[in-house]
């Protein structure tokens, strides 16, 4: 088992913006690391650094404690599970997992075992014989994470492997990555675009932006206490309702909503001086659900989504000059998928209530968000502000 | 398979026709000459296998030839053209200049290569006068009038022509190995020369047949290059299929013969096709 | 990987090396052509201390041997190869959408017919076809070494858009289609313009074919004041022997303009021909 270890690690490509941006990291023995962030963020670039497909332009890649930043992939004895599997076209199943076996010198018995013993592990040993064209998206998914586990590599490096699985593959996937992982016990780095694999996967998650670390943390921690603005909006689903609010000496006027606040939740800045406030969808619930000292809010439902379970309402609140770009600014909304359209004048927030709350829209609707609940962040720069 | 709106067949017509009248017909009628002595004179009699016996007694060299030739000939072009891909297939910042410079001598036509290669591998011509300037003066020789240095000559124009078209059926071919695949193999351990055995050239196998299969085509049919750089000498030491066909029909007016050898080499170039679809075959199950 | 290192560089002189034998023989051409005749005897190898365009005034001039000059090989050479790609273009297209659509047994022996055509060599037919042209009164006309060469380039110009229109969606049709198009303006309106990577490099393979085509040239019309550029170089490497610097001008006057066309379309030209082979 393997620790992985990076010391300011840039890459930059003849003199574009850095790729990756100074970045240090320490993952640990074992542990099922995840990287995380929008498309382009530098993910796939820094795990290309760990297997040694790229060389740093500076700084330092270490495993087991030793620098590897000059080792070639084949002496960093790493597996990479690519996400468009590059599954060797011409070669059998059984030729996928074993070349790697092959190619550093194993004895050919030894390596009929282990291809033999990693296909019944996943299920693959009746297809040991046929040809890459002739396997599902599924199969070849299995195939090229065979490939890495028959190696018994110090470290697997996954390179978005369930992003070209259909949904309901992908979270039965997920499960049985989970499982092999800790039956396997080896270090495991795993970069994802989607929050939700880092949420379920990973026992700690990096989240990038634009090549620079903005936060790492377990899961939960960056669920509930998100670094910055940026990690509070990516991290979630559907995501964090963002509004400018005005402090005042006893809580917050929030888009028109008079929330009367405990002191030991109320916004660190000054009365009357502006704060980014974060709701969780989640966390704008029913009253009664909310606890006593909940502050209430009164809103007309514009458009309802049923999930089953749950149901989405939207709802309008009157917007502040610049609020949008102001928010779009602290959030770097143009690194993240695009959230819900914004309107002049006013803009649409959600809530995510249980769905036997009866509504329609037109209706007016009691909603109360917990003191607890609200996340406070510099309206410039978007950085985390405790409460005060 | 009649749908509503399906493609005419009238789209296909003139092509067909045309196809038929100027190339297919003709050659049937050519093949049925094959089995007579018609001189383009006289009206042709019948004579069975006559010209084929004739041709395996008195042609044998020029088959052997014509081999020597595609041997030399597609071993040559191939590997250049490959070696050309591989190394200007990326990174190199001059490559576009660089491959273009490769191909240009592709465009021009062969009998005007063929006459400036005549000059240059002249007894008194710039090769040998570079080879007495560098000390090398002892090997200087008449490259294109002795036997055992004209074909082989012959063969090293076509691959200096061709290098570059070959070139880009393998950059085509090279567009298919995704680069995925290579580092894959990089991270199984795989050093570069295992990556490209065991990686770029199996993927490249269907550029590789066609490759193969057009070169040895244009060296079965090849005439021009021939006809101007040596005439078929010295005393028919590169007389290939093509110009012996030439020869035979119209400098002797053997009609019937000459057809009868075309035939021979229509059947040889769908061999070689033959062997090209059961390669492709093979590498699709 | 890929990136640009010392062994890079290293490997990119060595291309720079092996392309001195391709330009080489294009050095030698420009002296010898440039050299006047008071320097008859200087070699190759050095630059012209006098460069002049004499010859290239002569070959122009003087070409040709009692049949024809070079302007007017050059004039026949263009309008040959501009009609037999025209008619390729017009032709095959079309019959490479009918084949690649039509899902027939039919289709397929139609294609299969192509397909021999397309390793059929010239030589065994030639002799029939000249006579069928000798009694159509077609040998030494332009008409008739149009239709020789459209027919001999035909298997190859439908095999490509066969080829290409097989992996082509059919969504766009089927839109035109739905839209209440007819199969004629759905080609012309919407399988035609899509092709035009292939259209490309069938214009340059057959171009390329009839520009420099040699035989079927002498064959059909010879003596004739029809012939193409190759047949005038070579009745005139017959006039000039070992004349040089003649016989140099005049393939540059066969040459330049493929070359010349070639450099200006070249990277699309590549970019044809990748996709289209690969496809």
């Amino acid at each position: 088992m393997t620790s992985i270890g990076l010391d300011h690690v840039v890459m930059r490509y003849d003199g574009t913006q850095a790729a990756v941006d100074d970045v240090s990291l320490e993952i640990e023995e074992g542990e099922f690391f995840v990287l995380v962030g929008p498309s382009g963020c530098g993910k796939s670039t820094l795990l290309r650094l760990l297997a040694g497909l790229e060389r740093p332009s500076s700084g330092t890649v270490r495993m087991d404690g030793s620098d590897v930043t000059e080792l070639t992939p084949r002496l960093r004895d790493v597996a990479m599970v690519f996400q468009n599997y590059a599954i060797y076209p011409h070669m059998t199943v059984g030729g996928n997992l074993g070349y790697g076996l092959k190619v550093r010198g194993v004895p050919k018995r030894e390596a009929a075992a282990r291809v033999r013993e990693v296909a019944d592990l996943l299920g693959l040993g009746d297809l040991l014989k046929r040809r890459p064209t002739t396997l599902s998206g599924g199969q070849l998914q299995r195939v090229a994470m065979g490939r890495a586990i028959a190696r018994r590599p110090r470290a697997y490096l996954m390179d978005e492997p369930l992003s070209n699985l259909d949904a309901k593959l992908r979270v039965s996937m997920r499960a049985e990555l989970e499982q092999l992982h800790r039956r396997l016990g080896v270090t495991t780095v795993y970069v994802t675009h989607d929050q939700v694999e880092a949420m379920t996967l990973g026992s700690r998650a990096a989240v990038l932006r634009a090549g620079e670390l903005q936060q790492v943390a377990a899961p939960q921690e960056l669920y509930a206490r998100p670094a910055n603005a940026f990690v509070a909006a990516f991290i979630g689903s559907p995501p964090m309702n963002f509004a400018l609010a005005t402090a005042r000496e006893d809580g917050l006027d929030l888009a028109g909503f008079d929330l009367r606040l405990p002191a030991e939740h109320r916004p660190p800045v000054a009365a009357g001086e502006r704060v980014l406030v974060g709701i969780r969808p989640e966390e704008l619930r029913a009253p009664q659900a909310a606890g006593k000292d909940a502050c209430a809010l009164r809103v007309t439902c514009a458009v309802r989504q049923n999930l089953g379970a749950d149901q989405l309402l939207f709802f309008p609140v009157p917007q502040l000059p610049y609020e949008a770009a102001v928010i779009a600014r602290a959030t770097f909304a143009e690194d993240r998928p695009a959230g819900p359209a914004v309107g002049s004048g006013e803009r649409l927030l959600c809530a995510r209530v249980p769905a036997d709350v009866s509504v329609e829209p037109g209706d007016t609707v009691d909603l109360a968000v917990r003191p607890g609940a609200l996340h406070y962040f510099a309206p410039d720069g978007g950085a985390r502000l405790p409460s005060a | 398979m009649k749908r509503p709106g399906a493609v005419p067949w009238l789209f296909v017509v003139p092509a067909a026709a045309l196809t038929l009248l100027i190339l297919l017909v003709p050659s049937l009628v050519g093949a049925a000459y094959a089995f007579t002595d018609w001189d383009g004179l006289t009206s042709p009699s019948w004579v069975g296998l006559a010209n084929f016996t004739e041709f395996f007694d008195d042609g044998s060299h020029v088959v052997g030839q014509t081999l020597i030739l595609a041997g030399l000939y597609v071993v040559g072009v191939n590997a250049a053209g490959l070696g050309l891909a591989l190394g200007l297939a990326h990174t190199l910042r001059t490559r576009h200049v660089l491959r273009a410079l490769f191909l240009v001598p592709a465009v021009v036509s062969p009998l005007v290569v063929a006459y400036i290669w005549t000059f240059i591998l002249d007894v008194d011509g710039p090769l040998n006068e570079i080879l007495e300037a560098v000390g090398l003066g002892s090997s200087a020789q008449p490259w294109l009038g002795q036997r055992n240095t004209a074909l082989a000559a012959v063969a090293i124009v076509m691959v200096w022509q061709f290098a570059g078209y070959h070139m880009l059926i393998y950059l085509a071919g090279l567009q298919g190995v995704q680069r995925e695949l290579l580092e894959a193999a990089e991270v199984d351990g795989a050093g570069p020369w295992r990556r490209f055995a065991d990686i770029t050239l199996p993927l490249l196998r269907p550029a590789l047949v066609i490759g193969t299969v057009l070169s040895t085509i244009s060296a079965f049919l090849l005439f021009d290059q021939v006809m101007a750089l040596t005439g078929g000498g010295p005393s028919g030491g590169t007389d290939t299929l093509g110009t012996y066909v030439y020869e035979q029909t119209f400098v002797n007016g053997r009609y019937g013969y000459g057809s009868a050898v075309a035939l021979l080499l229509v059947g040889g170039v769908c061999l070689a096709a033959l062997v090209q679809m059961r390669l492709l075959r093979g590498r699709r199950s | 990987m890929n990136r640009y290192g010392r062994w890079t560089a290293f490997r990119e002189a060595g291309f720079w090396i092996a392309a001195i034998p391709m330009l080489l023989p294009v050095y030698l051409v420009l002296t010898t052509v440039l050299r006047g005749p008071e320097a008859r005897g200087e070699s190759a190898l050095r630059p012209p201390g006098d460069p002049t365009l004499g010859n290239m005034e002569r070959a122009w001039t003087e070409a040709g041997g009692g049949t024809v000059s070079f302007s007017q090989a050059l004039v026949n050479s263009v309008l040959t190869t501009a009609a037999v790609v025209a008619i390729l273009v017009v032709v095959a297209a079309p019959a490479g959408y009918a084949l690649a659509r039509r899902g027939s047994k039919l289709s397929g022996a139609v294609f299969g017919m192509f397909a021999f055509a397309l390793i059929m060599p010239i030589q065994l037919g030639i002799i029939p076809l000249y006579g069928f042209m000798v009694d159509a009164g077609l040998t030494g006309t332009r008409a008739g070494l149009i239709l020789v060469y459209a027919g001999l380039q035909m298997p190859l110009a439908v095999f490509l858009y066969t080829g290409f229109l097989r992996g082509l969606p059919t969504a766009y049709e089927e839109a035109a289609r739905v839209d209440g198009a007819r199969p004629l303006r759905v080609f012309a309106g919407v399988v035609f313009p899509l092709v035009r990577p292939v259209t490309g490099v069938v214009a340059t393979l057959t171009g390329l074919f009839v520009w420099n085509d040699f035989f079927v040239a002498l064959v059909f019309v010879g003596d004739t004041d029809k012939v193409t550029l190759p047949v005038a170089v070579y009745s005139f490497v017959g006039r000039f022997a070992a004349e040089w610097p003649l016989i140099f001008a005049a393939a540059l006057i066969a040459a330049g303009p493929v070359v010349v066309l070639f450099g200006f379309a070249q990277r699309t030209i590549m970019k044809g021909f990748t996709s289209t082979l690969h496809g």
